[in-house]
C-alpha cells in the first residue's frame, strides 16, 4: 500500500497550519490563565491562614481572582456564542463539539459542585460550632468575676481608707508625714497623699513622694468624695496587657473627717493608692482580651463565613471555567478528525473523489482519516475504472446502434408473447410500418403484419420445440408479404419477398432478421427470362430462315400456274408468312438482343449531339407524334456507349410516342413528347428525361416496369425498358419513373437517366 | 500665644446599635478627622496647602466599666504624634469629648500666603480600615458601619492675635 496522500493542496496546508497555530496559542494562553488564576487561589488560600500577608493582600487578591473569573467568563461566553452561532448556521459539526463541550464540562462542573456544596456545609457548620453559648457565658462570668473582685477590693480599700482618716483628724497639716507613714503601713498601700479642698497637696508619702507633680485626682472625683465621704477607682488598666500590669492601682479618695465643722471650714482629702494583685490584674486582663477576641470572631462570623464562602465559591468558578475551557479545546481536539471524516464522508457521497485530507497523529483517530483517505483514492480509481470501461461499452452500443439503424436487413427483437421489444430503421422500410411506434405491443398488433406475426410465432414454436432433438442454432424461411391481401388490387404488384431468420437470444427473447429479396427475386427471374429468350431465339430462328425461302419459293414457283383466285390467294398467304416470319425474326432478334447485350464501352460521348442526331429520325415529317428537344448547352461530356445510348433514346421516345398515341385514340389531346437534358451540378451528374402526357403508368406496372414482360401495350414485347435499365446498369446510372401528377390525376410519363460525367473533362 | 491655623468644630451623628454593640464587647473604634486647606487658584485647580490628620480611639473597658478616647495627631500636622487619653465613665461622656473638635492646629504661620483666600475641607469618618479584617468583610458596604461627614468651607484666615 502506498502512503496516503496527506495533502495534496498547499492552500489547504497552509490553512491546516494556520488553524493549528491559533489553536496552540489559544491552548497555551488559556493554560497560562489557569495557571495564573490557580496561583492567586492558592495565594487567596494561604492569604486566610496567614494573618500578616492576609491583611495587606486579601483585597488585591480578592479582586484580582474576580477580574480572572470574569475574564474566563467572557472568553466562554464568547465560545458559547461562537458554538451557538455555528449552531444556527447548521455548520457541520458543531452539534458534536456542544455535546463534547457540555460532556467535559459536565465532567468538570458536577464533582466541583459536588465538594462545593460539601465545603459549603463543612464552613458555615464549623464557624458556627465555633461559637458556643457555653463558652460565651463562661467568658461572660470570667469577666464578672474580675470585675467584682476588682470592685471588691475596690471598696475594701474606700472602707479601710475611711477608717485611717480617722486618725488624721485632729493632726495639723505640717505634721502629717508621720501619721501618713503610719496609715500607709496600716494599709499596706503605695502612696498615701493628703490633699486640701483646693487640691492643693498637703503631704505624701510613698514610692511616688518625691514626684515633683504626683497625679491630682479630677475634680469630679473631689466632689463625689465630698458628697460620698469616699470613692474609689482603679487606674491604669485601660492601657495594660496582660504582660504589663505595673501601673494598676486601686485609688481610694476619702474625706478625713473634720471636728471643727465649720470652724476653720477647710476639708481635707486622703488618697490612698494601692497595687493590684498582678496575678489577679493578669487573670482579669486575660480573661478580658479573650472576650474581647470571642466577641469580635463572634460579631464578625458572617464575614468570616462571607470570606471563606467565598473563596470557596471563587475556586468553584475557576475550576468549572478552566473545565469548561478544556472541555472546549479537548472536544476541538477530538471533534477535527470525526468533522474531517464526516467531511470528507459527505464530500464522498457527493460524489467528489478528490483526495482527502489526512491526519499524521498516531492514534486510531489519526489512522482512521488516513484509512479514509485511502479507501477514497481506491474508490476514485474504481470509478475511473468503470467509467471508462462504461464508455468502451457505450461506445460499442453507439457502434452496434449505427451498424443496426445503417443495416439494409431488418432486426427486431421479440419476447415470448411476440411484442416487440426494439427494432432498426430497416424493418420499418422493409415491412412498411412504423415498428418504432409500436414497441412494447404486439406485432401482431401492427396493421397488415398479422399473418406475418402469426408465421413467425408458429416458426418460433416450432424451432424451440425441434432444437433439442436437432441442435439448431436458428430457424429460416422466406415469407411473401402481401400476396394473400384480400383487398389487394394487383395480385403480383405489391409482393414483398422477404427471407427471415429466428434465433433466441440468451435472455430468453427472439432475435428475428430479415431482408428484403424481392429484387433478388427479379434479376432472378430477369436472368431467367434472358436465358430462356436466348434459347428460344436461336430455336426459333433456325427455322425461320428455311419457312420464308420455302414460302417465297412457293410463290415463285407456282405464280402464273393457277388460277387467278388460287393466285391471289397464294400471294396473300405467302406474303402473310413472309411479313409474319419478318415479324417472328425481329421479336426474335430483340430476344437476343436482350440477352446477349454487349457489355458496354465507355467513352466520352457528347449527349447532346447523340441526341440531335437521334431526332433527324423523329422530325416532324417521320413522326407519328411532335418530338421537342430542350438540350442544356452546358452539358459536358458523358461517358457511355454510344451504339447503346441511342437504343436507349429509340427506347425511351417509342414508347412515348406509343403512349401519347394511346391517349390520342383514348379521346385526348395529348401535347408533344419533350426529350431533354440537363447538367445537374450539385450531383455532377448530367440528366437525360424523356416526358410524355399520355396514359401514364399504372401502379402495378411502375413496380415491375423494367422487368421483361411487363408492358402496358397491345403489341409490345415487354422488353423496351427492360433493355433501358440494362444499359443504364451498365452505364451505372440511375433510373427514374414516375407518372407525371397534374392537377391530382396522372397527366403522362417521365423516365430520367442520369449519367455519371467525363471525369478528365471536369477537373 | 502661637500663630497658626485652627480648626473648631463640632459633629453630630449617633453611635448606629452594630457599632454600640461592638464597642461594648469591647472592639475598639477609630474616628478620624480630617482637614485639607486648599489655596484659591484662579487659574487653575486649587492648591492643597496642607493635610492635617486626627486619629481618636474609642474604647471599653469591661473590667471598670470605663470609657477611654485616646486622641492622636497624624504626623502630617506638623506638630508631635502625642497621644492624649481621657476617660470617661459613661458612652456619651465618651462621644461629647469625640464629636468636639476644639482649637486644633492643622497649619503652620508660614504655609499661609497672606492676602489670597484659602479654603478648608473637613472630613470625619469611622475608620474600618482598622477594624479586625473579617469585621472589614462583614461591614464593607453596609450603612450600619459607615460613619462619615464632610464640609467645605470657605475660610478668609485672619492672624491669631
Amino acid at each position: 500500500m502506498s502512503t496516503p496522500v496527506v495533502l495534496d493542496d498547499a492552500a489547504a496546508h497552509k490553512a491546516l497550519n494556520h488553524s493549528r497555530a491559533v489553536r496552540w496559542s489559544i491552548g497555551i494562553g488559556l493554560a497560562a490563565m489557569t495557571a495564573v488564576g490557580l496561583v492567586l487561589l492558592f495565594l487567596l488560600a494561604q492569604a486566610t491562614n496567614n494573618q500578616a500577608m492576609y491583611e495587606q493582600n486579601y483585597a488585591r487578591l480578592f479582586v484580582l481572582n474576580v477580574v480572572i473569573a470574569g475574564l474566563l467568563l467572557l472568553v466562554i461566553g464568547w465560545i458559547a456564542v461562537r458554538l451557538i452561532s455555528r449552531l444556527r448556521k447548521g455548520r457541520f459539526g458543531s452539534r458534536l463539539l456542544l455535546k463534547l463541550a457540555a460532556v467535559f464540562a459536565l465532567a468538570g462542573f458536577v464533582p466541583g459542585l459536588l465538594i462545593y456544596v460539601v465545603s459549603y456545609q463543612f464552613v458555615s457548620r464549623s464557624i458556627e460550632s465555633w461559637f458556643d453559648v457555653k463558652v460565651e457565658g463562661a467568658l461572660e462570668a470570667g469577666l464578672n468575676l474580675g470585675r467584682v473582685t476588682l470592685e471588691t477590693l475596690a471598696s475594701d480599700l474606700a472602707s479601710k481608707s475611711r477608717s485611717s482618716a480617722s486618725q488624721l483628724v485632729d493632726v495639723p497639716d505640717a505634721i502629717v508625714s508621720l501619721p501618713l507613714d503610719r496609715v500607709r503601713e496600716q494599709l499596706g498601700a503605695e502612696d498615701v497623699f493628703l490633699w486640701n479642698a483646693s487640691s492643693q497637696l498637703i503631704g505624701g508619702t510613698g514610692k511616688s513622694r518625691f514626684q515633683l507633680n504626683p497625679v491630682r485626682p479630677t475634680p469630679q472625683q473631689f466632689r463625689n468624695a465630698r458628697t460620698q465621704r469616699a470613692m474609689s477607682w482603679i487606674e491604669g488598666l485601660d492601657e495594660a496587657t496582660p504582660g504589663d500590669i505595673t501601673n494598676a492601682r486601686i485609688k481610694a479618695l476619702v474625706v478625713v473627717p473634720n471636728p471643727n465643722l465649720g470652724f476653720s471650714g477647710e476639708l481635707r482629702y486622703l488618697q490612698v493608692t494601692q497595687a493590684l494583685p498582678p496575678t489577679l490584674v493578669a487573670n482579669a486582663l486575660a480573661v478580658t482580651e479573650a472576650n474581647r477576641e470571642y466577641q469580635e470572631r463572634a460579631l464578625a462570623r458572617e464575614g468570616l463565613k462571607r470570606m471563606y464562602i467565598g473563596t470557596l465559591t471563587l475556586s468553584l468558578f475557576l475550576a468549572v471555567f478552566g473545565a469548561v475551557l478544556l472541555a472546549v479545546v479537548l472536544g476541538n481536539q477530538i471533534v477535527r478528525p470525526l468533522l474531517l471524516l464526516a467531511d470528507g464522508v459527505n464530500q464522498v457521497a457527493a460524489g467528489d473523489l478528490t483526495p482527502k485530507a489526512a491526519l499524521q497523529g498516531k492514534d486510531e483517530l489519526g489512522g482512521l482519516t488516513r484509512a479514509f483517505a485511502d479507501m477514497t483514492r481506491q474508490l476514485s480509481d474504481a470509478r475511473e475504472a468503470v467509467q471508462s470501461s462504461m464508455e468502451q461499452v457505450n461506445s460499442a452500443r453507439a457502434n452496434l446502434q449505427t451498424i443496426l439503424d445503417n443495416l439494409t436487413a431488418g432486426v427486431i427483437v421479440l419476447d415470448p408473447g411476440g411484442v416487440i421489444l426494439s427494432s432498426n430503421p430497416g424493418a420499418t422500410r422493409i415491412l412498411r410500418a412504423p415498428l418504432a411506434a409500436f414497441e412494447g405491443r404486439r406485432l401482431a398488433d401492427v396493421g397488415g403484419l398479422e399473418e406475418f406475426a402469426a408465421d413467425i410465432q408458429r416458426q418460433f414454436d416450432s424451432f424451440l420445440g425441434e432444437r433439442a432433438e436437432h441442435g439448431l442454432e436458428a430457424w429460416q424461411h422466406s415469407f411473401e408479404l402481401g400476396s394473400n391481401q384480400p383487398g389487394g388490387s394487383a395480385p403480383n404488384g405489391d409482393i414483398v419477398t422477404l427471407v427471415a431468420r429466428g434465433a433466441q437470444l440468451p435472455d430468453n427473447t427472439r432475435l428475428l432478421v430479415f431482408d428484403d429479396i424481392s429484387e433478388i427475386v427479379s434479376a432472378q427471374r430477369s436472368q431467367a427470362w434472358g436465358e430462356v429468350a436466348r434459347r428460344l431465339a436461336h430455336e426459333i430462328k433456325n427455322p425461320l430462315t428455311p419457312i420464308q425461302l420455302s414460302a417465297e419459293r412457293l410463290e415463285m414457283k407456282l405464280s402464273g400456274k393457277v388460277l387467278p383466285t388460287e393466285q391471289a390467294i397464294l400471294t396473300k398467304s405467302v406474303k402473310t408468312i413472309v411479313d409474319q416470319v419478318d415479324a417472328m425474326k425481329r421479336l426474335v432478334n430483340e430476344f437476343r438482343d436482350y440477352a446477349r447485350l454487349p457489355a458496354a464501352e465507355l467513352k466520352p460521348v457528347d449527349l447532346n449531339a447523340l441526341v440531335a442526331e437521334v431526332m433527324q429520325l423523329y422530325d416532324d415529317e417521320n413522326a407519328k407524334v411532335p418530338v421537342h428537344m430542350e438540350l442544356d448547352a452546358g452539358c459536358p461530356k458523358i461517358m457511355g456507349d454510344a451504339h447503346q445510348l441511342r437504343q436507349v433514346v429509340h427506347n425511351l421516345l417509342q414508347n412515348a410516342q406509343d403512349a401519347t398515341e394511346s391517349a390520342v385514340s383514348a379521346g385526348s389531346q395529348p401535347g408533344a413528347v419533350v426529350i431533354k437534358t440537363q447538367w445537374v451540378e450539385s450531383s455532377g451528374r448530367v440528366r437525360l428525361s424523356v416526358l410524355d402526357q399520355g396514359c401514364g403508368f399504372p401502379e402495378n406496372i411502375l413496380r415491375r416496369a423494367f422487368e421483361p414482360y411487363v408492358t402496358t401495350k397491345v403489341r409490345g414485347t415487354g422488353l423496351g425498358l427492360a433493355v433501358v435499365k440494362k444499359i443504364a446498369d451498365e452505364h451505372a446510372s440511375r433510373v427514374d419513373i414516375a407518372n407525371r401528377v397534374v392537377d391530382g390525376k396522372i397527366g403522362g410519363a417521365q423516365v430520367s437517366l442520369s449519367f455519371a460525367i467525363q471525369k478528365t473533362a471536369q477537373t | 500665644m502661637t500663630d497658626g491655623v485652627f480648626l473648631s468644630a463640632a459633629i453630630r451623628f449617633d453611635l448606629p446599635p452594630a457599632v454600640e454593640d461592638a464597642l461594648l464587647k469591647g472592639v475598639p473604634m477609630f474616628f478620624v478627622t480630617e482637614a485639607d486647606l486648599f489655596r484659591d487658584r484662579w487659574y487653575w485647580a486649587d492648591k492643597k496647602v496642607v493635610t492635617a490628620q486626627r486619629q481618636v480611639r474609642l474604647a471599653y473597658q469591661p473590667l471598670t466599666r470605663r470609657w477611654r478616647v485616646t486622641a492622636s495627631s497624624g504626623a502630617s500636622a506638623g506638630v508631635a504624634g502625642a497621644a492624649l487619653s481621657q476617660s470617661f465613665d459613661s458612652l456619651n461622656e465618651a462621644l461629647i469629648s469625640l464629636q468636639r473638635v476644639s482649637r486644633w492646629k492643622i497649619a503652620e504661620p508660614f504655609e499661609v500666603e497672606p492676602g489670597s483666600r484659602h479654603n478648608v475641607e473637613l472630613r470625619f469618618r469611622l475608620d474600618v480600615t482598622q477594624l479586625p479584617r473579617p469585621f472589614q468583610i462583614g461591614a464593607l458596604g453596609q450603612s450600619d458601619w459607615d460613619i462619615s461627614a464632610n464640609t467645605f468651607q470657605r475660610l478668609p484666615v485672619e492672624p491669631e492675635k
